[in-house]
C-alpha cells in the first residue's frame, strides 16, 4: 500500500518528478560517460602495452627479469609443459609464443652497436602480439625465413643500414664460444617506444637457437590473456611451477608504471564521484522536501485519519526510491548509449595533440566502461537518492497532525 | 702497508718470467663445466710496449681462423665464416673471455700485478715462499689481495685471489714446468673459481718464443683475413 | 531596472531558505569541487612535469653537435666556457651543471656488469636535479672524495657490492684506449625505474675527466640547465641557439630528449577539459532542477504578477536574474571553499597513497600539491555564470508564457 501511495504521489506531480528524475539521470549519465572516457583511455593503454610486445603474462627462468643472462633459460620440461597445458585447457589463454634473447653486438657498414637480439617465431607471434604491425618499412618475419632481421628505426639509422643491407650480429653461444652471423635487413619498426626502436633486433627463433647452440631452449614464454582472466591464470601457473626454477610475471609486475598511473587517475575519479553524488543528493533532497512541504496539510489530514507516522515516513522513502530508481534507469540508458556511441565513433583529440609517433596514447579515444565501475556508480547514485530522503522523512515523522492541517 | 723489497722483487721476477716485451705463443684452452667441455687452440703475438696483440684461432674447425687484432687503439675481430672484420667498441667487451674463467680484467691488466700492490713475504718453507700482495688503495684492481706461492727457483706455483672482505674467489694453479725458448716456466695454468664448483679453465702453453721481433705485417687488418698455415 | 530584478531575485530566494539553502549548498559543493579538483589536477601535472624533468634530465641540455644521436664519448665538448658565459647572465635560468656521460663496464671481485657512468658536479647537480633525493643508503658524493661512486641499487646487487666496497669502472676514452679506475661505493640510489637502478653509476666529474683523458677542466658531454619555470624554456632555447655556434653545439629541450614525458603531460591536460565539461553539466542540471521546481511552486505568484501588469519580458528577466543571484551565491561560496582547500593543501600536500599501491615510480608522487591559477579560476567562474544564464532561460521562458488566469487558479 505504501508503494501505491508513493507511486500515486510521484505520478500526480509528474512534471516535478520528471525534473528530478532528469537531474538524477543527468548526474549518472555524466558520470558513466566520464568513466567511459577514463576507462577507454586506460584500457587502451594497457592493452597496447600487452598486445604490442609484452603480453599479459610471461614465464621465465627464476630471476631472469632482473638478472637476464643466457644461462638462465628454460627447456620444455614436463613441469612447464604441464603448466602450460593446464592454462590452455582452462580456455583463458588467447595465445602464447616462445622467445629467445641475448645481448649482441650489431655491426652495420662501419658502425657497431650493442643491442638486444630477440628470436621470435613468426607464426605464433602473429597470434600473440601485434609487433608485426609496427613495421613501417619492409615486412616482419614470416614462417620459413632464413637469416633475416627486423630492426628498430633508431638502431637502423645509427648503424647506417637500409632495407636489403646486411647486418652482422655477434654474441656468445651457450658455451661461451663466439656466435656470429650475417642477416639481411627486411623490416624496420617505428613504434614510438624508445626501448624497441633503439635497442631491439628481431630474427627468426630457430635461426637464433641454432646460432647460439640453444636448440629447444628459450628465455621467455609470452601469454596473451584477457584482463578478466589474468589473475586466475597467473595463480594457476604459479601453483604449477616451482618458484625456485621459474618466475611467472604479469605485465604490471614487469612494468608497474602504467598500472600506478591508472590507479592514481582512478583515485581522482572516485573523488569526482563523491562530489557529483553530493550534488545529486542535494537535488533529490530539495525535491522531496519541497514536495513534502506542499503536502503538509495532506499529511496532517492523513495522520488525523489514522495513518501512522511510520507509514508516512515509509511513503516518503519509497517516493525517493522511485524517483531515484527511475533516474538511475534513465541515466543508465543515456550514459551507456553515449559510451556505446563513442565506442564505435571515437573522440578525436588529435587537434589538441602533436602527431609524434605515439606508443601508449592514442589521440582518438574509444570509450568503454569497466563493469565494476558502472555498478559502483549506479549503486552510489541510488544510495544517494535514498539517503537524501532521510531528512524529509525525519521531518515528516515529527509532524503534529493539528499543526499540519493548519499549515498554509 | 710497506713494501717488502724481497717480496716485491720476487713478484717482479714472476712477471718477468711469464711476460716479455714481445712474445709469440701457441695455447690450448679448455673450459670444463659439469655439463659440457670445450677446447680451443690459438696462436698469439703480443707486443707489450706498443700495446698490440694478435690472436688467431687454430681449432676447432667451427672457429678456425677467427682472429683478433688490437692495434691503433682499436679492437678488430675477424669472422671467417662471414669474411668480415668488425670493430668492437672497447666498452662492449664480453664479460668472460671466450667463456673461460678469465675476465677482461685479466686480459687488460695482467701487468699491473707488481705496481698496483704492496708485497710482503707471508711464510717460507723448504719448497715454497708465500707472498701476500695487498692492493693499493687507488689501484684499479678488483681484488683485495693476491697470495702468490712460488718455489725457490722463482717459478710460480699458485695464485689465490681474495676480495676486500677476505673471501677467497679464485685459485690459479701453475704446473708442468718445461723449458720454452730458454726459460723454465709452468706450461699448465688452471683457473678455478671458488663460487662455481665443477667449472674450471685450463690453459696449456704448447710453444712460446720471447723477445723476438715481430714483423709489422702481423699487426695489420690485412693479416686478419689470412688463414692459419696449420 | 537590473538592480530591481536582482533585489527581487534575492528576496524571492530568501523567502524559501531551505530550498535556496540546499541549492546553494549543492552549487557550492560543485563549484568548490571544480575549483579544488582543477587546482589539484594542475598541481599534479606540474608536479609530474617537474619530476620528469628534474629527476635527471633538466629543462634544457647543451651537447657537442651530434652527441644525443651518437652517444659516443668522442663527441664531447672540449670547452664549455662558451656555454657558461652565455648562461651567466641569461634570464630565467635557475641553475646549471656539467656532466660527462659514458657507457662502460663495472667490475667487482664477483661479477661484471654494463653501466652508464655519469660524471657529475656534486654541488651543482643538487641545484639542478633530484638524484640527490633518491640516495637510499649511504650518502651523496662529496667534491673532495675523488673516488666515490654512487650505484643504482639493482646494479649493486648484481655486482654483489655494498657500501664501502671497491668497484673498478672501465670505459673507452675518446681515443679508443681502455681506461679503468677504482672507486668506492658511497651510496646506493633507488629511483624505482629499473633502467636507472640497473645501470647508473655516478662519479665526480673531475675524476671522470682524468680517467677518460679528457684533460681540460671545461670538458663535458652535457650542460644541463634548470629553468625557473616551464614557460621560460622556449625563450632560453632560442637565446642559446642565437649565442652558440650551432656547428659545434646542439641545444635540446626536455620534450626532444624524452618525447614520452611530453605525451603524458599533453594528454593529462586534454583530459582535464573533458572532466571539467562534464562536471559543469552536472552542476547545470542541478540548478535547472531547482529553478524549474521553484517555478512550478510559484505559478500562482507569477500569474498574479502577470495579471497586475508585469510584462513577459520583465518576468523573463526577473527569473534569469534570480538564477544569476542563486548561482552567484553558490558560486562565490563554492569558490571560496575550493580556493581555501586548494591553498591549504598547497601548503601541506594531499596524501593519496592509500588509493594506489606502491608508488615507487619516480615520476609520480602520491602527495599532491594543488596549484590554483588565475586562468583556471577565471575559466570556472565564467563557465558558472554562463551556465547559470543558460539554466535560467528555460524556466524564465516558461514563467513569462503563463496564462495569468489559469495560473492563479492553480492550487
Amino acid at each position: 500500500m505504501i508503494f501505491s501511495l508513493a507511486w500515486r504521489n510521484v505520478a500526480r506531480s509528474w512534471q516535478r518528478s520528471l525534473v528530478t528524475i532528469a537531474a538524477v539521470a543527468t548526474g549518472l549519465s555524466a558520470l558513466i560517460f566520464l568513466w567511459g572516457f577514463n576507462d577507454g583511455v586506460h584500457n587502451t593503454m594497457m592493452r597496447n602495452l600487452q598486445q604490442v610486445i609484452v603480453g599479459s603474462v610471461q614465464i621465465h627462468h627464476a630471476d631472469f627479469f632482473k638478472k637476464s643472462s643466457l644461462s638462465r633459460h628454460m627447456k620444455l620440461t614436463p613441469e612447464l609443459q604441464n603448466a602450460l597445458s593446464k592454462a590452455q585447457n582452462s580456455g583463458q589463454v588467447k595465445a602464447l609464443s616462445w622467445r629467445l634473447e641475448t645481448f649482441a653486438l650489431a655491426a652495420g657498414n662501419d658502425v657497431s652497436e650493442g643491442l638486444l637480439l630477440l628470436g621470435m617465431d613468426a607464426k605464433s607471434e602473429a597470434k600473440t602480439t601485434r609487433i608485426a604491425e609496427k613495421v613501417d618499412q619492409g615486412r616482419f618475419l614470416q614462417a620459413g625465413d632464413g637469416p633475416v632481421c627486423v630492426l628498430g628505426a633508431t638502431a637502423a639509422r645509427n648503424l647506417g643500414v637500409n632495407l636489403g643491407d646486411d647486418v652482422i650480429f655477434l654474441s656468445q653461444d651457450r658455451f661461451g664460444a663466439l656466435a656470429a652471423d650475417k642477416f639481411k635487413l627486411i623490416g624496420i619498426i617505428s613504434s614510438g617506444e624508445m626501448g624497441i626502436d633503439r635497442g631491439l633486433a628481431i630474427i627468426p627463433l630457430n635461426v637464433l637457437q641454432n646460432m647460439l647452440e640453444m636448440q629447444g631452449r628459450y628465455t621467455r614464454v609470452v601469454l596473451q590473456i584477457a584482463p578478466d582472466n589474468l589473475e586466475a591464470v597467473t595463480t594457476l601457473l604459479r601453483a604449477s611451477l616451482n618458484h625456485k626454477d621459474y618466475e611467472v610475471l604479469r605485465w604490471y609486475d614487469m612494468y608497474p608504471m602504467m598500472k600506478q598511473w591508472v590507479d592514481l587517475e582512478n583515485a581522482f575519479y572516485y573523488i569526482f564521484l563523491g562530489v557529483v553524488l553530493l550534488i545529486v543528493a542535494a537535488g533529490i533532497m530539495n525535491t522531496v522536501l519541497m514536495s513534502m512541504l506542499e503536502r503538509v496539510r495532506e499529511f496532517g489530514v492523513m495522520m488525523a485519519l489514522g495513518c501512522s507516522r511510520s507509514v508516512l515516513a515509509g511513503m516518503v522513502i519509497v517516493e525517493s526510491m522511485i524517483l531515484g530508481a527511475l533516474g538511475v534507469l534513465l541515466g543508465l540508458l543515456i550514459g551507456l548509449s553515449l559510451v556505446a556511441w563513442f565506442h564505435s565513433v571515437g573522440i578525436d583529440l588529435s587537434a589538441e595533440m602533436d602527431t609524434i609517433a605515439r606508443f601508449y596514447i592514442d589521440p582518438v579515444v574509444y570509450t568503454e566502461i569497466d563493469a565494476d565501475h558502472l555498478w559502483q556508480t549506479a549503486g552510489s547514485v541510488m544510495a544517494a537518492a535514498i539517503v537524501a530522503a532521510f531528512v524529509p522523512m525525519w521531518r515528516v515523522a515529527k509532524l503534529q497532525p493539528v499543526e499540519a492541517i493548519h499549515h498554509v | 702497508m710497506a713494501d717488502d723489497l724481497d717480496a716485491r722483487n720476487i713478484v717482479q721476477k714472476i712477471q718477468d718470467l711469464m711476460r716479455s716485451n714481445t712474445s709469440t705463443a701457441r695455447y690450448t684452452m679448455q673450459v670444463q663445466t659439469p655439463d659440457w667441455q670445450r677446447s680451443i687452440r690459438f696462436q698469439s703475438w703480443d707486443e707489450r710496449i706498443k700495446k698490440r696483440f694478435f690472436i688467431r684461432v687454430l681449432s676447432p674447425r667451427k672457429e678456425k681462423d677467427t682472429a683478433w687484432l688490437k692495434s691503433d687503439k682499436n679492437l678488430w675481430m675477424y669472422l671467417p665464416k662471414l669474411e668480415r672484420d668488425i670493430r668492437i667498441p672497447a666498452s662492449m667487451m664480453l664479460s668472460s673471455w671466450m667463456g673461460s674463467d678469465f675476465t677482461n680484467d685479466d686480459l687488460v691488466k695482467m701487468d699491473s700485478v707488481v705496481a698496483d700492490y704492496n708485497h710482503r713475504i707471508l711464510s717460507q718453507d723448504a719448497n715454497s715462499i708465500r707472498i701476500e700482495s695487498t692492493a693499493k688503495p687507488d689501484a684499479p684492481v678488483v681484488w683485495g689481495k693476491i697470495i702468490h706461492a712460488v718455489d725457490h727457483n722463482g717459478i710460480p706455483l699458485s695464485d689465490d685471489y681474495y676480495d676486500e672482505h677476505g673471501m677467497h674467489i679464485r685459485h690459479l694453479a701453475f704446473s708442468e714446468v718445461q723449458t720454452m725458448d730458454g726459460r723454465r716456466i709452468p706450461t699448465l695454468w688452471v683457473m678455478q673459481p671458488l663460487n662455481n664448483v665443477g667449472k674450471k679453465t685450463l690453459l696449456k702453453l704448447e710453444e712460446a718464443t720471447f723477445d723476438k721481433a715481430i714483423p709489422e705485417y702481423i699487426f695489420t687488418r690485412a693479416n686478419l683475413r689470412r688463414a692459419s698455415p696449420h | 531596472m537590473f538592480r530591481i530584478y536582482m533585489r527581487l531575485g534575492l528576496r524571492n530566494l530568501l523567502l524559501y531558505p531551505m530550498r535556496t539553502g540546499l541549492t546553494v549548498v549543492g552549487l557550492a559543493v560543485g563549484i568548490a569541487a571544480l575549483t579544488f579538483l582543477s587546482a589539484m589536477n594542475n598541481g599534479w601535472l606540474q608536479n609530474m612535469k617537474a619530476n620528469f624533468v628534474l629527476t635527471q634530465m633538466g629543462h634544457v641540455q647543451v651537447h657537442a653537435k651530434g652527441f644525443e644521436k651518437s652517444r659516443r664519448i668522442s663527441d664531447y665538448m672540449h670547452a664549455t666556457s662558451e656555454v657558461d658565459k652565455a648562461l651567466q647572465n641569461m634570464p630565467h635560468i635557475q641553475a646549471w651543471t656539467h656532466r660527462i656521460r659514458v657507457s662502460g663496464l663495472a667490475s667487482a671481485a664477483g661479477a661484471n656488469a654494463s653501466v652508464l657512468v655519469s660524471g657529475i658536479e656534486p654541488e651543482n647537480e643538487k641545484k639542478v636535479s633530484r638524484l640527490y633525493g633518491f640516495v637510499q643508503q649511504g650518502e651523496w658524493l662529496r667534491k673532495a672524495d675523488k673516488r666515490g661512486v654512487l650505484l643504482g641499487d639493482v646494479l649493486a646487487e648484481r655486482l654483489s657490492v655494498g657500501l664501502g666496497d671497491k668497484v673498478v669502472l672501465m670505459a673507452a676514452s675518446p681515443e679508443g684506449d681502455i681506461a679503468s679506475e677504482v672507486f668506492r661505493v658511497r651510496g646506493l640510489i633507488h629511483s624505482g625505474v629499473l633502467d636507472v637502478d640497473n645501470l647508473l653509476a655516478l662519479v665526480p666529474i673531475s675524476m671522470a675527466r682524468d680517467w677518460l683523458g679528457l684533460g681540460l677542466e671545461g670538458a663535458a658531454t652535457d650542460v644541463v640547465i634548470r629553468a625557473d619555470a616551464f614557460t621560460s624554456v622556449d625563450g632560453i632555447v632560442k637565446n642559446l641557439k642565437q649565442r652558440l655556434d650551432t656547428h659545434d653545439f646542439e641545444v635540446l629541450r626536455w620534450q626532444e630528449i624524452d618525447p614520452m614525458a611530453e605525451q603524458w603531460t599533453m594528454f593529462a591536460d586534454v583530459y582535464t577539459w573533458i572532466v571539467l565539461l562534464v562536471v559543469i553539466i552536472v552542476v547545470l542540471a542541478e540548478v535547472l532542477n531547482t529553478m524549474l521546481m521553484s517555478m512550478y511552486d510559484r505559478v500562482r505568484e507569477f500569474g498574479l504578477m502577470a495579471a497586475l501588469g508585469t510584462g513577459q519580458g520583465q518576468l523573463f528577466a526577473m527569473v534569469v536574474c534570480e538564477t544569476l543571484v542563486l548561482v552567484a551565491m553558490g558560486g562565490v561560496l563554492g569558490f571560496v571553499l575550493g580556493a581555501a582547500a586548494s591553498l591549504y593543501f598547497a601548503e601541506y600536500g594531499l596524501n593519496l597513497s592509500q588509493y594506489a599501491t606502491a608508488f615507487s615510480f619516480m615520476y609520480m608522487s602520491p602527495i599532491v600539491y594543488p596549484e590554483l591559477t588565475l586562468n583556471g579560476c577565471a575559466r570556472i567562474l565564467i563557465a558558472a555564470m554562463v551556465g547559470a544564464v543558460l539554466a535560467g532561460i528555460y524556466p524564465a521562458w516558461k514563467a513569462s508564457r503563463l496564462n495569468p488566469a489559469a495560473a492563479m487558479r492553480e492550487v
